[in-house]
């Protein structure tokens, strides 16, 4: 790009429009610049100028002449076509083409600052003890690993210093706004990288920060929000006053009316409205759109946070140290409590105060209650929770993001080996309790909360239903293509695991991504040993997990059958696969009619959840969304009954297709 | 078993549930009109009969039974077919 | 739906003076303990019995086994029970004699089949007692009429007192409201979510709150129109007799799906537009958001409505000034101009550095002298019609005294005063003392801008005549009967093109010549009674588009070229359209010059007939400039339709063109629409084109096609 020094005819003309510089010659201009696009502008240090004959729209229609005006500007480069007017300061930054900066207090980059690339946020831990360096790149997955895996120190070290070299990287004396961004009618701006297609208006205040954005999925930034030490990725919308404060903001993450944050991560399309959140990590699809709740210490996903939700995390004894953790799924009513430390179990909702520590981890989708001061589970009765299954469809269809670099993994199936997993693990304890049981007694005891003894079985009988439907419908998927025509040669082909059988066991939930511990150990184990060389690599492999989710998902199934079995793969004969579609279909015709049933909906009724407000905003218009009416119910159980009428045609292909097959 | 016997137990059992007396569960007694059950306890319930008869419930028709002659009819058949 | 209920039954359900609450229990938390708790705690004025199976007592209250175990009489009940055993519950609130009840229970119709039996049961049963009752499905009722203080909900928090009244189909969606009410510091009269609407519906409500004189604005949240005839009518009742706002949520779901189009108003006039048209007619301001429906209720409920559309803007700030200049020009608004006694005032009362015309900008050190003069001058011209007044905090700025003194000023002027304190926390205490004297508050000054257009545009729809539709008694009924007879008896979907034109003709539609031909003699001897010159077309159910296939001619002037013209049709369309039918050959008058207007209808399932109007043509789904509008309609808004196509300057003549025939064309708009009213058997129809030639020479229709529903449905 050629630049030239301004010529006197040049600077006279910036004079007599109301221009001054501390060094006219420190001024550098494109070729085609038109000093009658400068006005009233003080410059200072090196400056270069691009060309400005073009225009730029504002908003409430209009267009208006690229240029600078009325404002002072030190040590920076407008590339071709800004619209700068009305900046009281601006310092040390490198302007794109095409950006609009308009009515800003002050924009300036301060000393050398790596914003917010590299800080440290006390997440989960109020105390301390689980820092998280947050970074523009940030994935769910990396921060889980970073943060709940400190009991592996050799892993730890080596992704932090990864981290940190791309951290070192971002750090600059110059900050920059690029292309397609708008930043107007805002306060102070201090260290603050701008990334494209970023729009920023009337934010308050921001400082040490980076604001990422694309064309495909730009950022906003909105009235009144006032944050410090922060990234903000693409898609995000942090608007109407909300507060934070040493935060990482995701992609598609929507933020505002007063919500405040400290020491908080959101990903994916989380969203945070009115509330107050302090140590949080929300996982994706966290919501939480009341005033009066806190959401203090703890780890979530898909989570609904209930009105008036809160916890403790302090024994006042060695300070605010403990810790919650909320498997994806759980839900809170309305002004429900928890004490930490606790961990409830996945897609359980809970109602009511429990001042107990309480761990139902391996009691997946029941509900917990308050009765008499003390905390009583129901196990597995969320499986017959319509709205159970209803959130977790809305999930996929409500993945805002748009960027083509999609950061966060997210797998959504319901049932899938990590809740199913839990639920085999929970057939045990429930047998477990029973067995150690008498008739006597009215409840039994689980770490923290009380189970009646006459729902025992319930449990294990709804959980047997799940696993069943679960293997079932897995299995009947495999064969379906093979039906009619294929024999027993192509079933134990379609049917055989991948080359990795038999290692994996348990799997986890990598805050969205499901995945085979073994998967995850490998995993830890190259960044410990330093196998694993940069960030990217990282985040490579574990889309490679990701994406072989249906095959590591197949391997599972198998081995779970062959125990229920008691044979190897290699062994099962069409009867035994006919059994086990049997058993999946009809589990799954039976759920969905105890679905279409009353029994979902007295849960709703007296637990508060079904009332209480749930799903997200679109564009900042309604702050809530109207669930429940009439339509969306019947539309819901046509649904149900379809399924059942395809689980039952296809079942019936299957068995009559297997039962003609015999024994090989 | 006889009927008699069979709407004794189920009376018993109920009353054994809900805390109250086996007076107060009368024979034509909805469970949650006439004696207050909520929807945990109905669910108790169909679990008490199951070990009290020593029988299985298949799970949807059980939600569907609201009195006490519906159990004790649901119980009759049941221990007719199953024994 | 169901007959409409009397007043009487629906005051019952709000000022009850005995409730038993059915169903309750100890539980606290839980939907049946809270909903008895809440009547309890928020003073309710009469007498309030639980009724639970189990407990001996609720909160502290003795408690019946039955609800019949009562002695006294009963107003009113409460069912809390869940829906399996509702019809029980029910059955003996019926036998105690009790006249109102709400039913919160959810499990019946929204659940689906099964549940729609129980629904119906428990319906049944209200109606042999005489029982009217809200819900099932909902979150209760709200009444905060001092003189009753009744919360029978369980929202959390009863809403304060104010002359706002809500009703809602949602009941998630309530609870939602009331926060953010709260948060704003705005009350109601009644609040009500009405659920699965069994018995007692919100036209029902709306003509009970018509008459309420504790409300002021109605409010309403839908997620689908049942009954659009009668909510229209009932607003329009609202609007004529007592002038009250009714503003309308209604969420996008529509419940039918895009039709397969039999015709092009069939798939241009979409339930939505539908919506919007017949919510204009009848007076209904429709909102996109909840933020938006109570922007304009707070300034609809407790200000003046504007006589005119002349602001005036204060601002200590020169940015928000303009932010709301461009926003009130942009709603259409227009910026007062001030007199010279108020210009003197300001010149006085304001430094020489402040701007003296509107908006006028107190400079950013005023205080509460500078509003002070400001606004009281302001208001006090009669140039002027409302004031809009900005304020943002300075260090210096003694917000609190301000706002108190808007508050007065307010009370003095019979004129709308809105105002707008920017920021967040800074203005918060000034804000609630607005909000408390009820003097609109908006955290945005281009939010204010629109609430004030708003309520000019209800003054508008209030104060405007509809006029009375026409009623063209010389229409041959007895033909139109035969055609529909005749069809009948064939058991057919649609009209043959000539019955088309035969109905249209009943109706006296005006038509352009024509007859219909089977052979080239018979397509001569029309063509020479008919004149020249002529349009030759096809007719035949398996040719969609006539001109692609070749089976139009235009301009035919000579019987020789008719003849000609008829054979090379019949070649033409059987060589595209395989194994085409053709009943006969389109003999018509060339239509000559003229506008190609849509006159359609449709049949709308929820607002009944509607007529369709705009550019017509072959690329009517193209320029897709049209409007609909609910039938029966006035001349004069048949004439506003027409009057807002774009189509309309070339009507009324533009660049030297000749005006064209537009009485006429409203007289065919009428004629449609009474058509579309007498014959509801008429699914779609398409007039396409009518030919509007130039004034005096009338208007004609070239083409016409009607669909017919279920033949089975007999009028209205």
């Amino acid at each position: 790009m050629k630049s030239r020094s301004l010529s006197d005819s040049e600077i006279a003309t910036l004079t007599t429009q109301g221009c001054t510089a501390e060094d006219w010659r420190q001024i550098q201009v494109r070729d085609g610049f038109d000093p009658r696009r400068v006005r009233k502008t003080s410059f200072s240090g090196p400056v270069f100028l691009g060309r400005l004959d073009g225009s730029a729209s504002l908003p409430g229609g209009g267009s208006v002449p690229c240029g600078l005006y009325n404002s002072r500007v030190h040590d920076c480069t407008f590339a071709d076509n800004v619209f700068v007017d009305s900046v009281g300061f601006a310092a040390n930054y490198d302007f794109e083409e095409g950006v609009i900066v308009r009515n800003v207090g002050a924009l300036v980059v301060e000393g050398m600052s790596s914003f917010a690339n590299g800080v440290g946020i006390q997440i989960v831990n109020e105390a301390g003890g689980r820092e998280l360096p947050i970074y523009d790149g940030l994935s769910a997955q990396i921060a889980y690993l970073l943060v709940m895996y400190h009991h592996k120190s050799r892993f730890l070290r080596s992704l932090e210093a990864l981290i940190q070299t791309c951290t070192d990287s971002k750090q600059s004396h110059r900050g920059r706004v690029q292309r397609g961004s708008r930043i107007e009618d805002c306060g102070r701006l201090r260290n603050v990288m701008i990334g494209a297609a970023v729009t920023v208006e009337g934010a308050l205040e921001l400082e040490e920060g980076t604001i990422a954005g694309c064309p495909e999925d730009p950022s906003y930034v909105g009235v009144g929000v006032v944050a410090r030490q922060f990234v903000i990725l693409s898609g995000a919308r942090v608007d109407t006053g909300a507060t934070l404060e040493r935060c990482f903001v995701g992609q598609g993450v929507r933020i505002g009316k007063q919500f405040s944050a400290e020491n908080c991560a959101f990903f994916a399309n989380c969203e945070g409205f009115h509330s107050e959140a302090v140590s949080l990590f929300a996982g994706p699809y966290s919501v939480t759109h009341h005033k009066s709740t806190l959401l203090i210490a703890c780890y979530v996903s898909f989570f609904n946070a209930g009105s008036g939700t809160n916890q403790s995390n302090h024994m006042y004894k060695l300070g605010p140290l403990h810790q919650g953790v909320l498997e994806r799924g759980v839900k809170t009513g309305s002004f429900s409590y928890l004490f930490w430390p606790s961990r409830v179990g996945a897609f359980t909702s809970v109602v009511g105060k429990h001042y107990g520590n309480i761990d139902t981890a391996d009691l997946p989708f029941s509900n917990l209650t308050e009765s008499n001061g003390r905390s009583l589970l129901t196990p597995a009765m969320n499986l017959l929770n319509i709205g159970t299954r209803r959130d977790a469809e809305k999930w996929v269809d409500r993945d805002r993001r748009r960027d083509p670099d999609k950061l966060d993994l997210i797998h959504f199936d319901l049932l899938n080996p990590y809740t199913v997993g839990k639920m085999i693990m929970g057939v045990q304890v429930l047998r477990g309790l029973a067995e150690g049981s008498t008739k006597q007694q009215e409840t039994v005891v689980y770490r923290g909360v009380h189970i009646r003894r006459l729902l025992l079985k319930m449990g294990i009988r709804y959980y047997e239903m799940g696993i069943g439907l679960y293997l079932g419908e897995r299995l009947a998927e495999r064969l379906e293509p093979l039906c009619p025509g294929a024999t027993v040669a192509d079933i134990r082909k379609a049917i055989a695991p991948s080359k990795s059988f038999p290692r994996q066991s348990k799997w986890r939930d990598i805050c969205g991504l499901l995945a085979p511990a073994e998967k995850i150990d490998e995993i830890v184990e190259s960044v410990a040993e330093g196998r694993i060389k940069d960030l990217g690599e990282l985040q490579l492999r574990l889309r490679r997990i990701y994406d072989s989710y249906r095959e590591y998902e197949w391997d599972w199934c198998i081995g779970v059958m062959q125990e229920r079995l008691g044979m190897t793969w290699e062994k099962f004969e069409p009867p035994q696969l006919a059994e086990l579609i049997r058993v999946g279909g009809e589990n799954a015709v039976k759920l969905n009619s105890i679905l279409e049933n009353d029994a979902a909906k007295e849960f709703d009724e007296h637990s508060h959840i079904g009332y209480g407000i749930d799903g997200s905003r679109e564009e900042g218009k309604l702050d809530f969304e109207a669930v429940r009416g009439s339509l969306e119910g019947n539309a819901f159980v046509r649904k149900l009954r379809e399924d059942s009428r395809r689980v039952q045609s296809r079942s019936s292909r299957l068995l009559a297709w297997l039962g003609g097959l015999g024994s090989s | 078993m006889e009927r008699g016997e069979i709407q004794s137990r189920v009376r018993k059992v109920i009353a054994g549930v809900l805390k109250i007396a086996e007076e107060e569960v009368a024979a034509d007694a909805n469970f949650v009109f006439d004696l207050g059950a909520d929807s945990m306890q109905s669910l108790e319930f169909v679990a008490a009969f199951e070990e009290e008869f020593e029988i299985e419930m298949d799970e949807a028709a059980a939600l569907e039974i609201q009195t006490v002659d519906g159990a004790v009819e649901f119980i009759a058949g049941a221990l007719a077919t199953q024994r | 739906m169901g007959k409409r209920k009397s007043r009487e039954q629906v005051h019952g359900i709000f000022y009850p003076r005995s409730v038993a609450v059915v169903g309750t229990n100890r539980g606290r938390g839980t939907v049946p303990f809270d909903i008895f708790y809440n009547i309890l705690k928020d003073g309710f004025q009469g007498t309030v019995y639980p009724v639970s199976p189990r407990e001996k007592s609720v909160a502290g209250v003795k408690a019946y086994k039955y609800v019949i175990d009562i002695d006294d009489d009963l107003d009113m009940a409460v069912l809390v029970f869940p829906s399996t055993v509702a019809h029980l519950a029910m059955e003996q609130i019926g036998k105690k004699g009790i006249k109102s009840a709400i039913i919160i229970s959810a499990g019946f119709r929204e659940i689906g089949e099964a549940g729609m039996k129980r629904e119906q049961e428990v319906k049944a049963i209200a109606d042999e007692y005489g029982v009217s009752f809200i819900g099932p499905n909902c979150l209760g009722v709200i009444n905060t009429d001092p003189e009753c203080s009744f919360n029978a909900s369980f929202a959390r928090q009863m809403p304060a007192q104010g002359n706002i009244a809500f009703l809602s189909q949602s009941g998630a969606l309530c609870t939602a409201v009331l926060d953010y009410a709260l948060a704003k510091n705005i009350g109601f009269s009644k609040f009500v979510s009405f659920g699965n609407k069994a018995d007692i519906s919100e036209i029902d409500l709306l003509y009970y709150l018509k008459d309420d004189p504790k409300t002021r604005v109605i409010l309403l949240y839908l997620e689908e129109v049942t009954e659009g005839k009668a909510l229209m009518d009932v607003v329009q009742e609202i609007l004529s007799e007592r002038g009250k706002p009714v503003l309308i949520l209604k969420s996008g779901r529509t419940t039918e799906g895009a039709t397969a189009a039999a015709s092009h108003t069939g798939s241009l006039a979409g339930s939505d537009e539908v919506c919007n048209a017949a919510f204009r007619q009848a007076g209904i301001i429709r909102c996109e958001t909840i933020e938006d429906m109570f922007n304009y209720a707070i300034s609809m409920a407790y200000q003046p409505i504007p006589e005119g559309k002349r602001v005036a803007i204060v601002t200590n700030a020169g940015g928000p000034g303009v932010l709301a200049t461009d926003r009130a020009v942009h709603e259409g608004l227009t910026l007062a101009r001030f007199s010279e006694k108020t210009a003197d005032i300001l010149k006085k009362s304001l430094p020489h550095t402040a701007n003296l015309k509107n908006p006028v900008d107190l400079i950013g050190d005023a205080k509460k002298d500078r509003y002070s003069a400001a606004v009281s001058s302001i208001l006090g011209d009669d140039g002027v019609d409302g004031a809009l007044v900005i304020l943002t905090p300075q260090s210096m700025t003694d917000i609190r005294s301000i706002a108190e003194e808007l508050c007065s000023i307010g009370r003095r002027f019979p004129k709308p005063l809105y105002t707008s304190f920017m920021g967040e926390a800074d203005v918060s205490e000034g804000v609630e003392i607005l909000q408390r004297h009820h003097i609109p508050h908006y955290s945005l000054p281009e939010d204010m801008c629109q609430a004030f257009s708003q309520a000019c545009l209800f003054a508008e729809l209030r104060d405007r005549d509809p006029g009375q539709p026409t009623l063209y008694d010389d229409v041959d009924m007895d033909r139109a009967d035969q055609i529909f007879a005749t069809v009948r008896e064939e058991g057919g979907k649609k009209l043959s093109m000539d019955q088309s034109f035969r109905l249209l003709d009943a109706y006296r539609i005006p038509l352009l010549p024509y007859g219909l031909a089977g052979s080239e003699a018979e397509a001569a001897a029309l063509a020479g009674e008919i004149g020249f010159p002529i349009v030759l077309k096809v007719v035949s159910e398996d040719v969609i588009h006539k001109s692609d296939a070749g089976g139009v001619l235009l301009g035919l002037d000579s019987a020789e070229k008719v003849r000609r013209g008829y054979q090379g049709i019949l070649e033409s369309v059987r060589s595209s359209v395989a194994g085409a039918r053709v009943e006969a050959v389109l003999v018509q008058k060339m239509a000559g010059d003229g506008e190609e207007v849509i006159i359609g209808i449709k049949q709308d399932p929820s607002f009944g007939s509607v007529v369709l109007v705009g550019i017509g043509g072959i690329y009517v789904e193209i320029f897709r400039d049209f409007v609909v509008r609910v039938a029966p309609f006035s001349r004069g808004e048949a004439r506003a339709m027409v009057q807002s196509l774009k189509l309309f300057p070339l009507l009324s003549g533009v660049r030297g063109r000749e005006p064209r025939d537009i009485e006429s064309l409203l007289t065919c708009i009428e004629r449609v629409g009474q058509l579309a009213r007498q014959r509801p058997e008429i699914a779609e129809l398409d007039i396409n084109p009518l030919l509007v030639r130039s004034q005096g020479r009338g208007a004609v229709v070239a083409d016409a096609r009607v669909v017919l529903e279920n033949l089975e449905r007999k009028e209205r």
